[in-house]
């Protein structure tokens, strides 16, 4: 039997999708931001997160899709 | 392209590539909403399509195109069958070009061959000798040196090497054909002093070279279809995958996937190489390596083979064996190499041919001075046409075919019948065999349990346990409780979905389902629990492992697992006796236990060999053995793999996946014991081939070279001409790759 197969996610902050971290990094689907490395589902996600980071953590910011 | 412009409102459909969230979407919509002359743009992230409507005085195509390539995407070409699986078809083409090339020498000797001829034994021809022979030196010229080139090379090269072989043969019965022509036509007058007439063998050589020309080609054609099973498996990989590189997925030839490369896999597409599933699942066909006939589920964490065929779902799997390490890539080495390989009766076969050229080329000198010497006049004619028919009646070429196209065809009709063969030599010790050990797990059963009864408590529906069990192990990866979530699946019956799901390695899982308290496992695990099971106790369970369920500390029911017997095994051993072997099976189980499969399939008690531990099988094999038995054992192939390499033959039964192919002889890529009987039946037949192949080749030399010597001339005046000579040669030839051909008829049902 396979070992539990445990998928290393994270969440996009833009959109909130759930992201395999491996395929984003494969991709180049990740930005860094005050020391933490973000992963994006998309293109479309990161670009917005590169034109402004601080915006994905204002306390008001509902990531949505 | 000209984009279609309905009345002064412009709309364009354009694919975009990169697509992945609503985020995209969102973000072209504004980059392609910003652009002047833009009126709306919808964007669908399903068909992967931005519609546009735009103003076409404002805005073009490129522009349309700018803004989106702005946002960060690219707008793909629209999906164009892009030249693929060239190679393959530019080796098959080359091939064929050279076959072509062989038979249109071949005709063209011939045909000239048979002009002269004609020509030369008009009937009362109006033409004298002299001039016919003149007439004839340019084309005959043409066809020794330019069609028969390669003979001569080959002679040549052979000659170098101190080597005798059959282009030496060919280049000396045709050249001194063609030199002795050449004399009587250049001097006349000379020849005709001499007191020999004008006739010539021009006609001869042509048609030889023609003739031996013709085998070749048989000889390509023939191999062209027996390498057929090495092409077919080479034809199932895939030239390009989709590999996802920084910037988005690249669709490279798949050559230059490495391990550690994440690689997206479509519906419909072929998987590339081998790897594991990181995201995503679907259903892949591994019928093509496997014989399997249902698609495969893959989850992530499972290993997903290169060649296989992705149905429905789409995944991304990390590489881990590319190149010569895939699966496909050995099985196809596996083929390659038993084809190349030697048996030992070929061995024999050349070492015969070896001193087999230089005694012919002894008796034709022989004989060349025996007709100088005691033949009648005009003496040297006869001694050179009868050296000549010795030379080229001698020609082994049907010796060298025989064993290389049984083996060729034999294993290439194995390999379609996913029966790898590792070699000649393992055809010949299938043939010995007299005893078949079967391993009992994975060979005879299937190797993983099934459900094979559900007694619910007094109360409950047969349907509502099998629910309610399926439901709380769902989460669980025990191949017991996939057995049940299997089995309730193949019942149509829907799980449902279960909360605070835990699972106590070799006990049981525990999980809220439809708001009660489960528990499913071993009495012990219930027991425990505090759960009275004895409603559940005393009722028989046989071979099988039971699992108890209990719901809110109520015992509900118990559903019994097994491994269970193949489909097609009893058949199996059934034909494997029919062929006359002793069928034995091996097991590390009970003897109780050993015998109710062994009475499932027709093993009698007598021939099972019960509660032999893993490291004794070996031992057990070495037994038999010592009785005097030839040994063949079938196993899974990891586990018994010292008890495959110490038998005879040593057959690997498996997944092909997984299975230890350099530890077997045999390797069978499905996992139906069918494949058994039809193996031994399939080397059987190779070795009568490669012995009926080699008895009509020699047969034929020994019986004809005193025919061609001239020894019945003195009693029957019987002379063989040298074009019968090469006509019944190249017949021989052609008997022998037919006979071979014949193997293609084998079938493995």
């Amino acid at each position: 039997m396979n070992e539990l197969p445990m998928q290393p996610t994270t969440t996009d902050p833009v959109c909130g999708m759930d992201v395999n971290v491996e395929i984003a990094h494969a991709l180049g689907l990740t930005s860094e931001h005050d020391g933490t490395t973000y992963a994006f589902c998309g293109k479309g996600c990161k670009l917005e997160f590169d034109e402004n980071p601080a915006r994905f953590f204002e306390p008001g910011y509902q990531p949505r899709m | 392209m000209t984009d279609p412009t309905p009345d002064a409102a412009g709309e364009l459909t354009l694919p975009v590539v990169g697509m992945t969230c609503a985020s995209c979407v969102n973000r072209i919509e504004r980059f392609l909403g910003r652009a002047d002359g833009v009126r709306q743009a919808s964007v669908n992230l399903a068909t992967e399509r931005a519609t546009v409507h735009f103003d076409p005085t404002a805005i073009d195509r490129t522009g349309i195109v700018a803004a989106i390539e702005a946002a960060g995407y690219d707008v793909g070409r629209d999906p164009a069958a892009e030249g693929a699986a060239e190679a393959v078809a530019a080796d098959d083409a080359h091939r064929a070009a050279e076959r072509d090339e062989l038979l249109l020498s071949a005709l063209a000797a011939l045909a000239i061959g048979l002009a002269m001829m004609a020509v030369m034994f008009w009937p009362g021809g109006p033409w004298p000798m002299a001039d016919v022979n003149r007439w004839m030196l340019v084309p005959a010229t043409i066809v020794q040196f330019v069609f028969g080139q390669r003979f001569l090379v080959a002679a040549l090269r052979g000659a170098r090497h101190g080597e005798a072989n059959m282009n030496t043969l060919v280049a000396m019965g045709t050249l001194a054909a063609y030199g002795y022509s050449l004399v009587v036509t250049l001097t006349p007058d000379a020849v005709m002093a001499a007191g020999l007439g004008h006739e010539t063998y021009f006609d001869s050589a042509a048609v030889i070279i023609g003739l031996v020309l013709f085998g070749r080609w048989l000889e390509a054609r023939a191999k062209g279809q027996a390498v057929g099973a090495v092409k077919a498996l080479l034809k199932l990989r895939p030239d390009t995958a989709r590999v996802l590189r920084p910037g988005g997925e690249q669709e490279v030839p798949v050559d230059q996937v490495v391990a550690g490369d994440l690689v997206r896999v479509r519906p419909g597409d072929r998987v590339p190489v081998d790897g594991v599933v990181i995201d995503g699942a679907s259903a892949v066909d591994e019928s093509m390596l496997t014989g399997e006939s249902l698609p495969v589920e893959k989850r992530v964490g499972d290993r997903a083979i290169g060649a296989t065929v992705n149905t429905s779902g789409s995944f991304v799997m990390r590489a881990e064996r590319v190149g010569r390490d895939t699966t496909l890539a050995q099985i196809v080495a596996l083929v390659e190499r038993a084809q190349g390989s030697k048996a030992p009766i070929q061995r024999v076969a050349d070492r015969v041919t070896g001193w087999f050229v230089p005694a012919v080329i002894g008796v034709a000198t022989l004989t060349f001075a025996a007709w100088l010497l005691l033949g009648p006049e005009p003496s040297l004619p006869f001694a050179l046409s009868s050296a000549v028919a010795v030379l080229i009646i001698a020609c082994p070429c049907a010796m060298g075919l025989a064993t290389p196209t049984a083996i060729m065809v034999g294993t290439g009709k194995g390999a379609e019948n996913g029966i790898l063969i590792r070699d000649g030599a393992a055809l010949e010790e299938a043939r010995r065999v007299t005893d078949v050990v079967l391993d009992k797990t994975g060979t005879i059963t299937r190797g993983q349990p099934s459900v094979i009864f559900v007694r619910p408590a007094p109360g409950i529906e047969e349907r509502d346990l099998l629910r309610i069990a399926a439901t709380a192990e769902r989460g669980s990866e025990h191949p017991l409780a996939e057995a049940i979530v299997r089995h309730a699946d193949g019942l149509g019956i829907e799980p449902g979905e279960a909360e605070r799901f835990e699972a106590i390695a070799g006990r049981g899982v525990r999980a809220v389902v439809e708001g009660a308290e489960v528990l499913a496992g071993t009495a012990p695990f219930l027991g425990e629990a505090g759960i009275d099971i004895a409603p559940l106790e005393g009722a028989e369970v046989g071979t099988a492992t039971p699992i108890l369920l209990a719901r809110d500390g109520r015992a509900i029911g118990v559903i019994g697992l097994a491994d269970t017997v193949k489909p097609g095994a009893a058949e199996a051993v059934r034909r494997l006796r029919e062929a006359g072997l002793q069928v034995w099976m091996v097991t590390g189980d009970r003897r109780a236990t050993a015998e109710a499969i062994g009475s499932e399939v027709g093993i009698g008690p007598d021939q099972i060999l019960a509660e032999v531990l893993p490291g004794e099988k070996a031992e057990r094999v070495r037994r038999l053995q010592a009785g005097g038995a030839v040994v063949a054992m079938v196993g899974d192939g990891i586990n018994d793999a010292p008890a495959l390499a110490q038998a005879d033959l040593g057959i690997a039964i498996g997944t092909g996946a997984d299975v230890a192919l350099e530890a077997s002889d045999v390797t069978l890529v499905g996992d139906d014991l069918g494949a058994v009987p039809a193996a031994v039946r399939l080397s059987r037949a190779t070795m009568r081939t490669i012995r009926q192949n080699l008895a009509w080749a020699f047969g034929y030399n020994v019986l004809l070279i005193p025919v061609a010597a001239g020894v019945l001339f003195p009693v029957a005046g019987l002379l063989l001409n040298p074009a019968l000579a090469a006509g019944a040669m190249a017949l021989s030839s052609v008997s022998v790759v037919a006979n071979s051909l014949r193997l293609r008829t084998f079938r493995a049902a």
